[in-house]
């Protein structure tokens, strides 16, 4: 007997009509096959077996989490407690969730910085100047508790957050890129930590 | 084989060596057909357009001298298309723009625009097409787009452009390689749906390829193609290439709509010669289309932050220079 078997994917990718979003997906430690993108827009409200989510990823983007409708999401899936890592548009979205504001600051694309990593609970391998490629014009600031800055720039743009007590993490930077050396590992251990 | 020979023929493609094992490629009698064929073009806005063809290796004699190329460039709204990009940016609405412009050629014969345009030397993927529909196509592309060899995916993105006397200069420019830095992404980003999970890397980040008159930075990336996936796939999630757009490309594409003053059609297209399993695809950049006795050729260049107004104006106009 055969019959068609119900879609259980248990990692949702959020896809911002981004060019880099399948550098994310391909850097992440799941199997394709797991993996559900999703496309959301200004009117996306999560649904479905919520349960059976192992992990979020809000991926990179143009413009910015307020027209892209992003934060409502991050609230959302941080009362579930849900494993969340946010690259670069998500990791606005995150510091926004949690009281930060965006500001315009001098425009970074497809350039590297080396960037200066505090021990972290997520990222416990990185501690320590890191290079990094950027792609972004605008900046979180104003970032406060339950967030931490564990990474920024010499000049002190923050690089990367995470979250007192949920598993949730952003990264402002593009671990998914070919310049980020240790980028996968990156991830890796921000799921090896938060799932 | 001359070019005054191949001008006689109904339809034909010719493409120098870079689409074959080091000779030139004629293929003759081009037939319009579905999703199949040898040789396939696809216009910068449109679908990709398929025809089968005899094609076989040639010499080439450049019988036909080069000619003095009369142009006039449309570069109106230029300097200001450059500042709506820089707002764009600022605003995080797109990270990198192609921005280009059109050029009107007084009436040459496509043998003659040919030997025009590759008088210093003839760029690897230079081609000269009339299609069966009368369109006719001169390009002088030094940029390959994707190559395909049974199972790989090759792309070779290319940003980046100086006389050869600056190759130092283009080497230590941080703008030209953050510009081919972004590109390199974003080829791996339409790459990876279509190969093996992780097996899109990049071969070469960048290095520097050596003309007889300039010097040009590419990067090299590959991957390995999932099973049955068909070049009119390749197409699909490629084209148009990221070089020739911007980043992201959906957002790079409106503002070009909204900027540039016509089309770009041909310009900025995809042309690609498929034998076998192996199929070589290069970008219409360099390229004038024949529209009526005048033809329209194309050039521009990548808008990023740093990008100064009055240099990319100027930069462009440099690049309409290889006509003269």
């Amino acid at each position: 007997m055969t019959s068609s078997v119900p879609e259980n994917k248990s990692i949702l990718f959020f896809e911002n009509k981004d060019s880099f979003s399948w550098n994310v997906i391909d850097a992440l430690p799941f199997s394709r096959a797991d993996i559900k993108i999703i496309h959301p827009d200004s009117n996306y409200l999560p649904d479905g077996n919520i349960a059976s989510v192992k992990a979020v990823i809000i991926g990179p983007g143009p413009m910015d989490p307020v027209r892209t409708g992003l934060i409502e999401l991050v609230q959302f899936y941080a009362a579930q407690k849900t494993p969340l890592l946010g690259i670069c548009l998500g990791f606005q979205a995150i510091g926004m969730a949690f009281g930060a504001k965006l500001i315009r600051t001098n425009p970074v694309h497809g350039k590297r910085s080396s960037i200066s990593f505090s021990p972290s609970r997520y990222f416990p391998g990185f501690t320590g100047i890191v290079e990094v490629m950027r792609y972004h014009s605008l900046s979180l600031n104003d970032i406060k508790s339950p967030l931490q800055i564990i990474a920024s720039t010499s000049d002190g743009i923050p690089m990367a957050v995470e979250h007192e007590t949920l598993p949730i993490a952003g990264l402002q930077f593009h671990p998914d890129s070919f310049a980020t050396k240790r980028g996968v590992e990156m991830i890796q251990s921000f799921f090896d930590n938060a799932i | 084989m001359n070019l005054s020979e191949i001008a006689k023929l109904d339809s034909f493609a010719l493409l120098s060596p870079g689409f074959g094992n080091g000779h030139f490629i004629l293929c003759e009698e081009l037939q319009p057909s579905n999703k199949t064929g040898n040789i396939v073009i696809q216009p910068f806005e449109g679908e990709p357009q398929w025809y089968n063809s005899f094609a076989g290796e040639i010499d080439l004699d450049m019988d036909v001298p080069p000619q003095k190329v009369n142009y006039s460039a449309d570069d109106k709204g230029y300097c200001e298309g450059v500042e709506t990009i820089r707002s764009n940016i600022a605003s995080g609405n797109v990270y990198q723009v192609n921005l280009t412009m059109r050029a009107t050629i007084s009436e040459i014969s496509g043998a003659e625009l040919f030997a025009s345009l590759c008088k210093n030397t003839v760029p690897g993927f230079a081609a000269w097409v009339k299609l069966p529909d009368g369109n006719e196509i001169v390009s002088a592309s030094p940029e390959m787009f994707f190559e395909r060899n049974n199972s790989t995916l090759h792309c070779q993105p290319m940003k980046g452009t100086a006389p050869k006397d600056a190759k130092d200069w283009l080497v230590n420019s941080e703008k030209d390689a953050s510009e081919l830095a972004m590109i390199t992404d974003l080829i791996r980003n339409d790459m990876t749906p279509l190969c093996q999970q992780r097996s899109v890397k990049v071969i070469n980040e960048r290095k520097f390829i050596e003309l007889p008159y300039v010097v040009q930075a590419v990067s090299d990336v590959e991957g390995i193609l999932l099973p049955e996936v068909t070049v009119s796939d390749i197409l699909k999630g490629l084209h148009p290439c990221g070089s020739i757009t911007g980043a992201p490309k959906q957002a790079a594409i409106q503002l070009i709509k909204q900027l540039e003053n016509t089309p770009r059609k041909y310009y900025c297209g995809s042309l690609g010669y498929i034998n076998d399993d192996k199929a070589i695809f290069s970008i219409l950049i360099r390229t004038a289309y024949r529209s009526g006795k005048e033809w329209i050729y194309g050039a521009g260049g990548g808008i990023v932050w740093d990008s100064e107004p009055a240099l990319e104006l100027e930069e462009a106009r440099m690049k309409m220079g290889i006509l003269k």
